[in-house]
């Protein structure tokens, strides 16, 4: 289940900049979450709640927009989006790759409310 | 009513392990120590593998282990018995070992004075292939027992690492175990993946992974 410490990690971070940001609170987190990054939307959401318990996030929405993923083919040179659990080339069927987009986890924003 | 204000960051939340895990290989390196991340299923013969490995080269260099569970310290116990130094590292339910926990474990070994640190990562063929340890070197164990579909089942693990032992060949004549099917999966995954069949209870095969382990720790030293 390492969701939960995904969760731990992107919620320290938005509390940081919070902080640095002075603000009274944190309403909303927006994620880019990646296609292949093998990291379930589903059980952030799960855990999002109680990981947010008693911190200025309480109460906050979280909001996880989707990276497509985009791979390049080393062997001919081809750029593709694959499926999710198969990175072969659809055009050589090579499986020498490197992944351009779509393993990464991103906080993109945060909406705060600043001391009244 | 409040107004709320956007503060764009734009920050990888992953970044933050590999950062870490960068950190500590730089360290290690400093420090001439060689940290093998040793990850596989629970029960695939990773302890064994680890005794029969520190017995094979403890004559030449100083090695520490580090063991990590959910839960426990028998295999702490087991490997300590070899004389090595060995510390058992609990995450508390987790699934893996992440480069924060490991800092902290390699803190409490003591890196300095050691050349080879093995990690036993939780056993789990998913989880610990995300996560960076800061590892020199990664390697999987496979035992024939799991069978040889796991490359297409759980294809990171095998993507990401350096050598795949195939454990338990002693047993080949009780499985239906393909060793040209999963040799073939795992390089489609990964072409310069070296594979090792081995018994680590027998000792049969064991002799190529102690060469590979041993070449890969003095070339780190360069």
């Amino acid at each position: 289940m390492h969701e939960m410490s995904i969760v731990v990690s992107f919620v320290k971070m938005a509390e940081d900049f919070a902080v640095k940001n002075n603000a009274a609170r944190v309403v909303k987190v927006v994620l880019q979450l990646g296609e292949i990054s093998g990291i379930e939307p589903r059980y952030l959401h799960e855990f999002y709640p109680t990981v947010i318990e008693g911190t200025m996030l309480e109460g906050s929405e979280l909001v996880i927009e989707t990276i497509e993923a985009s791979v390049f083919c080393t062997n001919c040179a081809t750029t593709y989006n694959p499926t999710k659990s198969d990175l072969k080339c659809p055009a050589c069927e090579s499986e020498r790759c490197d992944v351009i987009d779509g393993r990464g986890l991103y906080i993109k924003e945060i909406g705060i409310i600043e001391p009244s | 009513m409040d107004k709320v204000r956007i503060i764009e960051i734009k920050k990888s939340v992953l970044d933050d392990n590999d950062r870490v895990a960068d950190v500590l290989r730089k360290r290690l390196k400093g420090e001439n120590t060689f940290l093998l991340n040793m990850m596989s299923s629970p029960g695939s013969g990773k302890t064994l593998t680890v005794i029969r490995t520190i017995n094979a080269l403890k004559d030449e260099m100083r090695i520490g282990v580090m063991e990590a569970d959910i839960d426990s310290d028998v295999d702490a116990v087991k490997v300590a018995e070899t004389g090595a130094r060995a510390i058992q590292l609990h995450t508390g339910g987790m699934c893996h070992l992440d480069a924060g926990m490991m800092e902290q474990g390699l803190n409490e070994i003591g890196t300095k004075d050691l050349d080879l640190i093995i990690l036993e990562n939780v056993g789990n063929l998913v989880c610990p292939a995300e996560f960076d340890t800061g590892a020199t070197k990664s390697v999987m164990i496979l035992s024939i027992c799991e069978g040889h579909d796991k490359p297409l089942k759980y294809p990171l693990m095998f993507r990401v690492v350096d050598a795949m032992i195939i454990n338990k060949i002693d047993c080949a004549q009780f499985f239906d175990f393909d060793f040209e099917k999963v040799q073939a999966y795992a390089k489609k995954l990964n072409p310069d993946l070296e594979i090792f069949p081995m018994s680590a209870k027998t000792g049969e095969g064991f002799d190529a992974w102690i060469d590979w382990l041993r070449r890969n720790v003095a070339d780190s030293m360069k």
